[in-house]
């Protein structure tokens, strides 16, 4: 039996989900664009299905796909609450992107979400009706009820938006932007506080066919370890220098005389076999990303030369934390008893 | 794909059991019985109203938990989340009298429920019951309202009852003196629910006014650079940013609404800034208030102190303390009575007493003084108003169970043989007539032996077994 993973089509996730699989090792193998299945060489078990953004939460509610690739916004807007599909990692580093709430420019008045309270109420009470253009009308709605704003009305829109004040269909909008660049060619300014929903890719799954089919769930583990350790080895780098010392011992100690450069655990030194006699140690050490420069001048102040420097692929712990955490969240959908709130 | 899978109940939702039903029935009619007596005429309302009467009243997080829907008819419509505004819709029809109207309800309420993060799923449907009394002005209509609650709890054996009291229209009287808008006044009302967690919130509460242009400076960070500039020169400013925004382009880029419009608005934006020293010594003034709770005595003693210390008289106080003494001649047990004057329920339309009935530490109903509401909901005038509501689902969960009766009780009335089952009819039916609970059993049955064990724990006081020719044996199992 395999796994069914639900990966965008189209749309400004199919890019990033495409890296992102190769980038875990787990490159698609897709025979043409026109074909909608797709297989994944390095997991023989793990079949891809392209489905629109929009529709994957649903396929997956509706028991079509077991896991997918989805943005955080997409699957709030369209899960069902209590329903089986939940959250199996929330940030998977790519298609970073924001839900803001954008005004047109000449709107000098208009500033804040406060603002735009005021302005619904001066339109009720002159008979009119804010109009929101959005792909994301539950989130919008929630976002301004919450914030006091009721008098408005959603107008539900696909592609092409950021039109919709000047083709007069709406007054505003509320749309999805990772740059701003197409809101300020479009002449629309975000409200300062009217972040709707800061979004990024997320792993999504049905919990109820995950809790009651092993053969999948281990597929799944599969996938999480691979993710996991691909995501982790992104913020580390593993140093090798040649250090001239007494022992073994005393170079250790000058290396972990700056602690937080001397990897996690702690420094690998080993013998150098050198033709001149001296003794001259190899050292290696995993540091994070931020600590290279820093790694690598402190090497050198202790005489360190020969220094490599390499990515690694993956970076596992002794657990995969994101398939125990997965495990827990499945617990309730045990036993056929299922929960009515997802773990979210 | 195999069998279809099985439709669950929605989040939130409930099927009741009889034993939960009749449970359910008792404390209904115990307090109809009670609020009867004292004049309430039961109303109902449609379960189904349009979406707007319950925007009106309560907005804000209520209005985000509306289940709510466009009906076949293009309308807008929720189901009920409160019994408030439809009663008060029902009663604004009515004719105006001398007498005060008094009105009791009862029924199911729909609110989408809140689930915590891993937690549980609060009730969506749960039954309210309350009280709308409509007309009279004075103190001692509160303190009808707030005995109605206690009495109540009392019948119904509710341990540790208490009422909370706080005062909307009392903040806002102290308030008064400081010359701010409508709108800023409104602003520090909403702001109360974060000024009584703790002293620092006062900071965080000015930023935010700060923030939104109450108090002067505007934001800048990406904002239009005309915000910076004073009230006075509005006009101008205006202006000359709107022409430079039109200039730029071959149409101006206001999409809906025009030049003028848009000129308008910020012109009273920017001259409507408070002025920053009143706005943070109302601020002030209001933490104190808000952080106040306790016994009436000792929070009247400490907000009489507040008052006097922002050069204020004690008078926005009277009608709090007449308000608890007129409860107290209703029979509300003095000690029975804690104030809290940060207690910001609903904040929006109240605009008088407010407050919480509180059973075993839980809050298990509330209400309050609402004079304003009748308007907004599209009343000629303001028509005093005033009520309570007990949430029944909370109710149940503090009150003891008390026994639940299961007697063995009626007959199973069964055919031996299928040529009998006429007669078995006959006599189910004559026992009926007779007053007793008697219920067929459909299989033809020659042996009784496997049959007690299963009448008796289905709760049958007795098995009829009927002969084709009529004859009948009768068993009890007791």
């Amino acid at each position: 039996m395999s796994l069914r993973l639900a990966i965008p089509s189209e749309g400004a996730l199919a890019k990033g989900a495409e890296r992102f699989m190769a980038s875990c090792g787990l490159k698609v193998s897709r025979a043409s664009s026109r074909r909608y299945t797709a297989a994944v060489p390095a997991m023989p078990g793990l079949v891809a299905l392209y489905q629109r953004q929009s529709d994957i939460t649903s396929e997956i509610d509706g028991e079509s796909a077991d896991v997918g690739l989805v943005g955080l916004d997409r699957f709030r807007e369209s899960r069902r609450e209590g329903g089986d599909t939940i959250l199996i990692v929330e940030d998977l580093g790519f298609g970073k992107s924001s839900l803001e709430l954008a005004v047109p420019d000449a709107w000098v008045d208009v500033t804040t979400v406060y603002d735009l309270a005021d302005l619904a109420m001066e339109f009720k009470n002159r008979g009119r009706e804010l109009r929101i253009a959005t792909k994301y009308p539950r989130l919008v709605k929630r976002f301004l009820n919450r914030r006091g704003i009721n008098y408005f009305s959603m107008v539900h829109a696909s592609g092409g938006l950021e039109a919709a004040p000047v083709m007069g269909y709406a007054d505003m909008i509320a749309d999805i932007t990772a740059t701003g660049v197409t809101l300020r060619e479009n002449r629309l300014r975000p409200l300062l506080d009217g972040a709707v929903i800061q979004s990024q890719a997320a792993l999504v799954g049905n919990a109820r066919l995950l809790a009651v089919l092993p053969e999948r769930l281990s597929l799944v583990r599969e996938l999480l370890e691979r993710v996991e350790a691909s995501l982790r080895a992104r913020r580390f780098q593993r140093i090798s220098a040649n250090i001239p010392g007494e022992s073994p011992e005393s170079v250790a100690r000058m290396v972990m005389s700056r602690r937080e450069l001397a990897g996690i655990e702690g420094p690998t030194v080993a013998n150098v076999f050198t033709d001149d006699g001296l003794n001259w140690f190899n050292v290696q050490v995993v540091v994070r990303k931020n600590d290279l420069i820093a790694a690598v001048d402190h090497f050198r102040s202790i005489g360190g030369s020969g220094i490599t420097v390499n990515e690694a692929s993956y970076a596992f712990r002794s657990r995969c934390e994101s398939f125990d955490r997965l495990l827990h969240s499945l617990e309730p959908y045990r036993n056929g008893q299922e929960p009515r709130s997802g773990p979210q | 794909m195999n069998s279809p899978r099985s439709i669950d109940r929605l989040p939130g939702m409930a099927d009741l059991y009889s034993a939960e039903i009749d449970r359910r029935d008792k404390l209904v009619r115990t307090l109809q019985e009670s609020y009867e007596l004292r004049g309430y005429q039961r109303v109902d309302t449609p379960l189904l109203e349009q979406t707007e009467l319950f925007i009106r009243k309560s907005g804000g997080d209520l209005s985000s938990r509306l289940y709510g829907f466009k009906e076949p008819g293009g309308y807008e419509v929720s189901l009920r989340p409160e019994f408030t505004a439809p009663v008060l819709r029902f009663a604004s029809k009515g004719r105006a009298s001398e007498i005060p109207a008094r009105y009791q309800y009862a029924g199911p309420v729909f609110r989408y429920p809140v689930t915590e993060p891993g937690g549980q799923t609060e009730r969506g449907e749960f039954w309210q019951l309350g009280a709308e009394l409509i007309g009279p002005n004075a103190p001692a209509a509160d303190g009808e309202i707030i005995a109605m609650a206690m009495e109540g709890l009392a019948l119904l054996d509710a341990p540790e009852s208490v009422v909370k009291l706080g005062d909307v229209g009392m903040v806002w009287q102290a308030l008064q003196p400081f010359g701010l808008s409508q709108r800023a006044i409104l602003f520090m009302l909403n702001s109360i629910g974060d000024l009584r967690q703790a002293e620092t919130e006062v900071h965080r509460v000015r930023k935010k006014a700060r923030d939104m242009g109450l108090t002067g400076n505007q934001p800048t960070a990406n904002g239009p650079p005309i915000l910076q500039g004073g009230s006075d020169r509005a006009p101008a400013l205006v202006e000359s940013v709107l022409g430079e925004a039109s200039n730029a382009n071959s149409f101006f880029a206001g999409g809906s609404r025009s030049k003028e419009e848009i000129a308008e608005r910020l012109a009273r934006k920017l001259t409507r800034a408070e002025d920053p020293a009143r706005f943070d010594a109302a601020l002030d003034l209001l933490g104190k208030l808000a952080s106040l709770n306790g016994p009436p005595a000792e929070v009247f003693d400490k907000a009489e102190d507040a008052l006097k210390g922002a050069g204020q008289t004690t008078e926005p106080l009277e009608n709090l303390m007449q308000v608890v003494e007129a409860a107290i001649c209703e029979g509300v047990p003095r000690e029975a009575i804690r104030l809290d004057l940060g207690l910001a329920r609903g904040i929006l339309y109240y605009t008088g007493v407010i407050f919480d009935a509180i059973s075993a530490g839980r809050p298990v109903g509330g209400g309050g003084r609402y004079d304003g509401l009748t308007r907004a909901l599209g009343a000629k005038q303001d028509l005093p108003s005033l009520g309570f509501a007990f949430n029944l689902h909370a109710i149940s969960e503090v009150i003891p169970a008390g026994e639940i009766e299961s007697k063995p009780e009626g007959s199973l009335v069964v055919a031996r043989g299928r040529e009998a089952a006429p007669a078995a009819a006959r006599e189910a039916a004559r026992l009926r007539q007779q007053g007793s609970r008697a219920t067929l059993d459909f299989n033809a049955r020659s042996d009784l032996e496997t049959l007690r064990p299963t009448a008796r724990s289905a709760g049958y006081a007795s098995i009829v077994a009927v002969a084709a020719d009529g004859a009948i044996q009768r068993e009890d199992l007791l």
